[in-house]
């Protein structure tokens, strides 16, 4: 973990580090999981990153999270590495993947559909293909590609 | 079938498909005062956010002829919509008092977010660009009168495809049949390309006349002015999708000419006298297929009575 080195925060102990999230996107994921309202972490952000350029990330001390909050990282920041901590070491690397259903997280591209107007702003996208991303409003049934949608 | 609502063509198997024509048929064939008796009691909200005369119409026969009362409105102007009010609320209060929605509302997906609010079936009759499946089912209950069933046959698809939402989900359930489909528009009212991705056999043709002799369904649609930006374009496009009578002389003997009216200049009046026009019998089945939807999301039976 060359890049690791001229981290300033401290290494934690016990819980979960998301790293190599795209710069500025992790204030994202801590409102999307509530993370301040749950945790103690550390938040780095606009970080030196060999792989990325820049980088965000996240240290949640002593807390975990469920394998349905972690593949909502996955959508946020699709190439995010996420790791548990016990004693200092790595025991897990997790890999997280993108759910089948996508609930509440993406607005809907489509200015006509009624999503964008009704004041509770639920949405609900299904996953059609990974690679390249595919995902289907369930609403207006249109179909869209990873860049096109904004997150809520 | 098991669906509580009636949303998109889309949501609706083959199987599904046949099941409701085939209820459609046995309620034809029913006298008129056991279809009266059918929903008697029951109270339909017929929601009309936008205009539509016809659709609204048909529904309102429908519900008529099974017994049944309407309540509701018919433009946005008239509800509590403009005063703010959310879908979500509107649904939830129709949902405490009627037995099932009709609505037609200009945003897409509201029939499924309606859907979701409301206990009560829903049936969607238009929501903005999206779908508009009874109108499509009643397409289908045309095509299999005509043709006694709906698989394998060659249907061309006529005019404006590109804005078209009644093509594109007859186009979505012709193949869910394996009917082998032509597309016949000028360049730039070309069906979409996340429609022909879904399609099993089809082409893609400029002119009428490539497929005239092939189909066994010619289904005409409205070419709008207002969707090009070059008048000269237009005038010129116009012409070349117009069908009269002489065009009709090497076609199939049982091939039949349907449009979903009102129709402009696309079917010349000379078609109107061959026995190849099907499209005032088409309008006329929108009540039997419509008054079928209603009483099986309402837990109506009735069968087949001899003929
Ligand atoms: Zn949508």
């Amino acid at each position: 973990m060359a890049e690791n080195k001229g981290l300033m925060v401290q290494k934690i102990e016990n819980g979960i580090v998301i790293d190599h999230i795209p710069k500025m996107a992790s204030s994202r994921i801590v409102r999307m999981l509530h993370l301040h309202d749950r945790f103690e972490f550390y938040n780095g952000i606009n970080c030196r990153s060999n792989k990325l350029g820049r980088k965000d990330f996240i240290k949640i001390v002593k807390g975990d999270l469920s394998n349905e909050e972690l593949n909502k990282i996955a959508m946020v920041a699709p190439g995010a590495t996420v790791m548990r901590i016990k004693g200092f070491e790595i025991v897990e690397k997790i890999p997280i993947t993108i759910s089948d259903e996508i609930k509440n997280l993406v607005k809907c591209p489509n200015t006509g559909c009624i999503t964008n107007q009704e004041p509770y702003k639920k949405t609900h996208f299904i996953k059609l293909s990974d690679k390249p991303l595919k995902i289907k409003c369930r609403f207006c049934e249109r179909t869209f590609k990873e860049g096109e949608f904004e997150f809520l | 079938m098991d669906k509580k609502d009636i949303i998109s063509i889309s949501e609706l198997s083959s199987e599904e498909i046949n099941e409701i024509l085939q209820k459609a048929e046995e309620l034809e064939a029913l006298e008129r005062e056991k279809q009266l008796e059918l929903l008697k009691g029951k109270v339909i909200a017929c929601l009309f956010y936008e205009p539509s005369t016809r659709t609204r119409d048909s529904f309102k026969t429908a519900i008529a002829r099974m017994g049944a009362n309407a309540i509701g409105f018919d433009s946005a102007e008239s509800t509590s919509g403009k005063k703010g009010e959310s879908l979500h609320d509107t649904i939830k209060m129709y949902d405490g008092y009627t037995d099932l929605i009709v609505m037609r509302h200009n945003k897409d997906g509201s029939a499924k977010l309606a859907s979701e609010v409301a206990k009560i079936p829903v049936i969607n009759a238009g929501d903005g660009k999206n779908q508009h499946p009874t109108q499509t089912l009643l397409d289908l209950y045309t095509i299999k009168k005509i043709h006694g069933s709906l698989f394998n046959l060659n249907v061309a698809l006529v005019g404006d495809l590109k804005y078209g939402r009644t093509v594109h989900s007859l186009a979505q359930a012709l193949n869910k049949f394996n009917c082998r489909i032509f597309l016949v528009s000028p360049e730039s009212l070309k069906i979409p390309e996340h429609l022909t991705e879904e399609l099993k056999n089809y082409s893609e043709h400029g002119q009428i006349q490539d497929v005239l002799d092939k189909a066994d369904i010619l289904y005409m649609t409205r070419i709008q002015r207002e969707r090009f930006a070059d008048e000269n374009e237009y005038q010129k496009v116009k012409n070349v999708y117009m069908l009269d009578a002489g065009m009709l002389k090497n076609v199939r003997p049982n091939m039949k000419v349907l449009h979903p009216l009102p129709r402009v200049n696309e079917i010349n009046k000379s078609v109107d006298d061959t026995p190849y026009a099907h499209y005032f019998e088409q309008a006329k089945n929108g009540v039997i297929t419509r008054m079928a939807l209603l009483g099986m999301l309402l837990g109506a039976k009735w069968q087949k009575t001899k003929d």
